[in-house]
């Protein structure tokens, strides 16, 4: 999975390519521990992201509850199977998306 | 006669016998009433005849004295006249010689009249004529003095030469007769409790009265003067002392009032004897006439219990066959969830009586599976116990056969032998080969089935069909042989579906079957019912209308792939799944949706079940787009669906993330199933591609 960064002062722009599963999810988190420093806005942007499994709902579900308490995050741009995936789990109404 | 009726008609004849007893006492009261009047007139003459006698006799008897003592009227007439008054108490005599002329009298004027004067005097001018001794008359007007009344007595001399008349003036009667009363009729009874009653007719003083109450006046006694009738022929009532009731007639006789009473209870005690005893006959009649109605509307109710209760019996005794006819029938459906080649469906709608129609399948072994649909002849607990027979004798003759000509031959000779009813059953039975859709099937005596192939087109299956079964031991079947390929449905049914009538009996037929179904796209059964309802239209179904469908879909295209359990090789994984998805170019999200149940399902298998080797199974039936997928491990024996799924109302923070992945792929898929087979764990998933 390609992961691209993009940030503009205290707001993080990250942009995943490919799918966020099992194998992946440990890498986005490993960037993300090294990134959040001083991030008060975090912004996902899932345009072309495949697909999300359990194992990246609970990166996010992490990630969330730090970035709550920092400031925010956004989730830009999901497809219909991530968004289902979002709603199945009940993940829809705890995160932030646009 | 219903019970309420028997009911109705006891109360009416309890207050017609009541009724009938008020008019019986009514009448008897009457007729009672009547005859206490009689019992006092009579008593009434009695003593009015009684009275006169003794007057009668009294003046009689003292006027003999003077006929002995003077011989003849000649020395009569020169006796002491007035001295013969005094002393027997006349108040006046009159001797007459033998021309009837009064030559002697104690009142002067009359000396010298002659008898024959006036009506009255002549009537004692018998006396002369020898024979008549005696003569009397009642009280009357004197002839010569007219305001007073007199009693008047003849008494003839020997041989009628001449006669002497006596009388008595009323006034001295008056005096008189209380002594009489008393002397006379002190102990005289009207009946049983009757009584007279004497008193003075102008001052009311009662001079006789059973318990000698003399001097008291009427009033005195309880009589209500004022009501006593002067009219001595009508019968009055009186309220005496003590409510005593009593009955009455009154006459006056020589100046004194004479009161005949009769009290009620005297005839009132028979018409209670009467009554009582009219009323015990009555009641024994009505008790005995209604228990006789009684007993007839009881036998009634009963007789119309027990045949309710035997309809009742029936009608259950109906609804066990019927229940067991239908649990006989294998219902759950799909019957073979985890095969993919064929689905079956099979319904049977019982007419009102219990029939004999049915449906069977099973498997011969891993490569065969039969299927049947019969019809036994006849309805009714014979049918439904017959069907029963030869649903079990062709099961177990199948289970050492795979040629239908074969199974039908040995279960026709079975059914045959002890077939005493003669009853008998159409069969047609088919064996399927899931893996090339080849069908062997044997037709005996039953309606042709048809296919509706995968192209649309109707085809049906006329086969020369064989003897039916049970109806002659050597009758002999044969097997033909057809090929069904995926997309292909075969319908079988009864002839409840295509004799089938409407109003007009107009029968549904093959025609109307073929057009329902070239409609139907994938309910044949329900869709057929509900052509056939149509048509009927109301109209009341004769006979069980079953029908069996097969649908094949042919033998799966199965791709597999065994992979070591290792995070490395869980990329390779989803990529085989995506790659055998996508060459039968299924959607994206079909495949992305696929690719997280794998995700999730792999991982639990890396993390949890210690396996060292997993296979990856896709079968895939094009026909109706079914994919299924299984996850086969040969590590540890664990059920993922055990897992709980997080409940996820709960908030974000306190909700535990363990069982989100079973969750996940459960909510993605159609179906998930998990066994332990063959020392491995085999999780599936079923997931449809829908258009």
């Amino acid at each position: 999975m390609e992961i691209n960064k993009t940030q503009e002062g205290s707001k993080l722009n990250i942009a995943l390519v490919g799918r966020l599963d099992t194998v992946t999810s440990p890498q986005l988190q490993e960037v993300l521990d090294s990134s959040l420093n001083g991030v008060t806005e975090l912004v996902f942007d899932f345009a072309k992201l495949d697909y999300i499994s359990s194992a990246g709902l609970r990166v996010l579900l992490a990630t969330n509850k730090k970035m709550v308490k920092a400031g925010k995050m956004i989730i830009r741009n999901v497809n219909d199977v991530v968004q289902e995936v979002f709603d199945m789990t009940g993940f829809a109404d705890i995160l932030n998306i646009e | 006669m219903s019970t309420s009726f028997a009911h109705k008609l006891a109360v009416g004849l309890c207050v017609l016998y009541l009724v009938a007893i008020a008019v019986v006492w009514h009448m008897g009261t009457k007729f009672a009433h009547r005859e206490a009047e009689a019992l006092l007139k009579s008593a009434q003459q009695d003593l009015f005849v009684t009275l006169n006698d003794y007057l009668d006799h009294l003046l009689v008897a003292n006027a003999l004295k003077i006929i002995d003592q003077c011989g003849t009227y000649e020395a009569a007439a020169k006796a002491d006249l007035a001295e013969y008054c005094k002393t027997y108490g006349f108040d006046e005599i009159n001797v007459v010689d033998t021309n009837g002329i009064e030559i002697a009298s104690t009142v002067p004027i009359i000396v010298g009249k002659d008898m024959h004067r006036h009506p009255l005097t002549a009537e004692f001018l018998r006396l002369l004529d020898g024979v008549t001794m005696v003569h009397t008359q009642k009280l009357r007007p004197s002839v010569s003095e007219p305001d007073k009344r007199f009693k008047y007595c003849g008494v003839a001399f020997k041989q009628g030469r001449g006669f002497i008349q006596v009388g008595y003036e009323e006034e001295h009667f008056k005096r008189g007769f209380p002594i009489i009363f008393r002397t006379l009729t002190q102990s005289w009874r009207i009946g049983h409790k009757g009584y007279y009653v004497f008193a003075n007719a102008e001052t009311n003083a009662v001079v006789s009265e059973p318990q000698n109450r003399v001097g008291l006046t009427l009033s005195d006694l309880g009589f209500d003067v004022k009501s006593i009738p002067d009219d001595e022929n009508t019968t009055f009532r009186q309220v005496l002392p003590g409510k005593i009731c009593c009955v009455c007639r009154s006459t006056i006789f020589a100046g004194h009032r004479l009161i005949a009473i009769v009290p009620q209870n005297e005839y009132q005690r028979n018409v209670a004897l009467f009554a009582l005893l009219y009323a015990v006959i009555l009641f024994l009649f009505l008790a005995f006439l209604t228990s006789m109605l009684f007993g007839a509307a009881k036998s009634n109710e009963q007789l119309k219990a027990s045949i309710k209760e035997r309809q009742e019996r029936m009608r259950k005794e109906m609804q066990v066959a019927k229940t067991i006819q239908a649990s006989a029938l294998p219902c759950v459906f799909p019957p073979y969830p985890n095969i993919l080649e064929f689905d079956i469906f099979a319904q049977m709608k019982t007419a009102k009586q219990v029939g004999g129609d049915f449906y069977d399948f099973f498997f011969l072994d891993n490569d065969h599976i039969a299927f049947l649909i019969a019809d036994v002849s006849g309805k009714g607990i014979p049918a439904a116990m017959f069907m029963m027979t030869a649903k079990t004798t062709i099961r177990s003759i199948a289970s050492s056969s795979n040629a239908p000509a074969d199974i039908l031959a040995k279960a026709n000779a079975r059914l045959a032998e002890n077939n005493e009813a003669d009853m008998f059953v159409t069969v047609w039975l088919g064996i399927l080969d899931p893996k090339t859709g080849i069908l062997t099937y044997a037709n005996a005596g039953h309606n042709f089935p048809l296919i509706k192939r995968a192209d649309k087109s109707i085809e049906w299956i006329r086969s020369k069909p064989s003897l039916v079964l049970a109806a002659m031991p050597e009758a002999k079947y044969k097997s033909f042989e057809t090929t069904l390929h995926p997309g292909d449905a075969l319908i079988l049914y009864t002839d409840g579906v295509t004799e089938a009538v409407n109003p007009a009996l107009e029968l549904f037929g093959e025609k109307r079957l073929e057009e329902s179904v070239a409609k139907s796209s994938s309910h044949f059964c329900s869709d057929i019912e509900a052509d056939v309802m149509k048509f009927a239209d109301g109209a009341e179904q004769a006979d069980d209308m079953t029908m069996l469908t097969l649908k094949y879909r042919g033998a799966p295209v199965t791709h597999e792939q065994t992979f070591s359990v290792t995070l490395a090789t869980m990329p390779d994984i989803s990529n085989f799944l995506g790659d055998t998805l996508h060459s039968s170019n299924c959607p994206q999200k079909f495949v992305s949706e696929l690719q997280i149940a794998n995700d999730e399902i792999v991982s639990n298998i890396i993390k949890f079940s210690g396996a060292s080797k997993m296979t990856l199974r896709i079968d895939h039936v094009p026909v109706v787009n079914i994919w299924r997928i299984s996850y086969i491990d040969d590590g540890m024996a664990w059920n993922p669906m055990t897992v709980a799924e997080p409940d996820t109302t709960i908030p974000m923070e306190d909700r535990p993330t363990r069982g989100l992945g079973v969750l996940l792929y459960k909510k993605l898929a159609d179906q998930v199933r998990y066994v332990r087979e063959n020392d491995q764990n085999v999780i599936q998933l079923r997931k449809t591609l829908r258009s």
